[in-house]
């Protein structure tokens, strides 16, 4: 866990004013801490994340949360399809089969 | 002198610093792992880049490298981390929307039922108008290293100033989530509150140490009791408890104390673990000087002779 302080030291490129507005726009939920705010390394590697798409490759802040949104809907359609992954694998072999056959008829 | 940088980003030698940058930032939309997630070999492809470019995207660094004076991996730089590695963890990502299958007809159901417990009363809103589920809230909290391994109870003061009494199940891991349902933000319109999702971080404690169940102590011993055995009392979790070391317990050797460890809510338990230091006397007087010395003459052993084999096979 990081206090604001380290999280923004820890951030290329990340300053406090900067930090404040993706707090404020929802694209980082910050928790709260025994000492203000805290950041988890998801959060961290998350403003990371939108300085990159900010500096490097160029990504216009209109864009930006729509490109979050997009992405936090792919990495929640990744965790729905592991699940269900497990959920297949942990099948007795010939309702595997079964599976498998159908989704290779739906193409 | 070598142009491997320069293929990496599809150039040549003669770029110019623009161009390099014009073709770095085409790669990085194309493969950014973030972006990518799960494409290993446009992984590989993007580490490539970033190498290539954190050199000849620096005027100086370029410089050198062209005149050979360093090589394609220049100097150390900081490990990078990627969202990807902590967004791609099970469970962990808060930020993960997974709420968008109202569109599949009859698989709806399906996945509703599916994915009912995770997602328990974030469906709804579509349905009942303007019935908003409540924003979750998020908190981390430190916890004593006791408290995560036999459980107990924590305050915690909510954004709204509210004190929040949270109850730590027993056996709780580093970075766990504890979730409290209906703790979050109030919903509107009749509508749900959000939970309260608590992220724990556990201390360190002077004695013990935690590895999965089990919990690792390091007990210093004499050289007697290592030499001739003993019984000894072993601080474990839930107060001393006697130990017996073999006779001739040699420095670093672990004993087992079976069911000392952690018990986890399920009633699973781990093992405490104790690795044997063997601690010299403070002062070796005379009399133990004697004592060694008529012992070494009759009883003289090489403790380093396969060491030093083994070193010199390599």
């Amino acid at each position: 866990m990081f206090s604001e302080r380290d999280t923004i030291r820890q951030v290329p490129g990340l300053s406090k004013s900067r930090l404040q507005i993706c707090i404020r726009e929802g694209w980082v939920s910050a928790a709260t801490g025994e000492q203000g705010l805290s950041f988890a390394e998801i959060d961290v590697a998350r403003l990371q994340l939108i300085c990159t798409l900010q500096d490097d490759i160029g990504v216009d802040t209109d864009l930006l949360p729509t490109l979050l949104s997009l992405l936090d809907q792919v990495y929640g359609l990744r965790q729905d399809l592991r699940d269900v992954m497990r959920a297949v694998d942990a099948q007795p072999s010939d309702v595997r089969a079964q599976i498998l056959l159908h989704v290779n008829e739906q193409l | 002198m070598s142009e491997t940088l320069y293929k990496a980003l599809g150039l040549s030698k003669s770029a110019t610093q623009a161009e390099i940058k014009k073709a770095y930032r085409k790669l990085m939309k194309q493969l950014h792992p973030d972006l990518n997630p799960g494409d290993t070999a446009g992984e590989e492809r993007f580490k490539a880049v970033t190498a290539a470019y954190d050199i000849i995207g620096n005027k100086d660094l370029r410089k050198r490298y062209d005149a050979g004076e360093i090589d394609e991996t220049g100097q150390e730089t900081p490990q990078k981390q990627y969202y990807r590695q902590y967004a791609d963890k099970d469970g962990a990502n808060p930020y993960a929307n997974q709420t968008g299958y109202g569109d599949m007809g009859e698989m709806d159901d399906l996945f509703q039922q599916m994915f009912r417990n995770r997602r328990a009363g974030a469906q709804g809103a579509g349905y009942q108008q303007a019935a908003y589920r409540g924003t979750d809230r998020r908190y981390h909290m430190k916890i004593s290293f006791l408290d995560a391994a036999l459980g107990g109870t924590k305050q915690i003061q909510m954004a709204d100033g509210a004190n929040l009494k949270i109850q730590i199940p027993r056996g709780i891991d580093d970075g766990k989530t504890i979730r409290l349902k209906g703790k979050g933000e109030p919903g509107i319109n009749k509508g749900p509150a959000g939970d309260a999702y608590i992220q724990v971080e556990i201390e360190g404690h002077p004695v013990f140490r935690r590895s999965g169940m089990d919990v690792e102590v390091t007990l210093p011993i004499t050289i007697y009791e290592a030499g001739l055995g003993a019984r000894v009392k072993v601080p474990t979790l839930r107060g001393p408890v006697g130990l017996k070391i073999p006779a001739g317990a040699n420095n670093g050797k672990i004993l087992r104390l079976k069911g000392r460890g952690i018990e986890a809510a399920a009633g699973k338990k781990g093992d405490q673990l104790v690795r044997l230091a063997v601690e010299m006397p403070a002062e070796i007087n005379p009399e133990m000087a004697a004592l060694l010395e008529t012992w070494r003459e009759k009883h003289a052993y090489d403790p380093r002779g396969e060491m030093m084999k083994g070193a010199a096979n390599v």
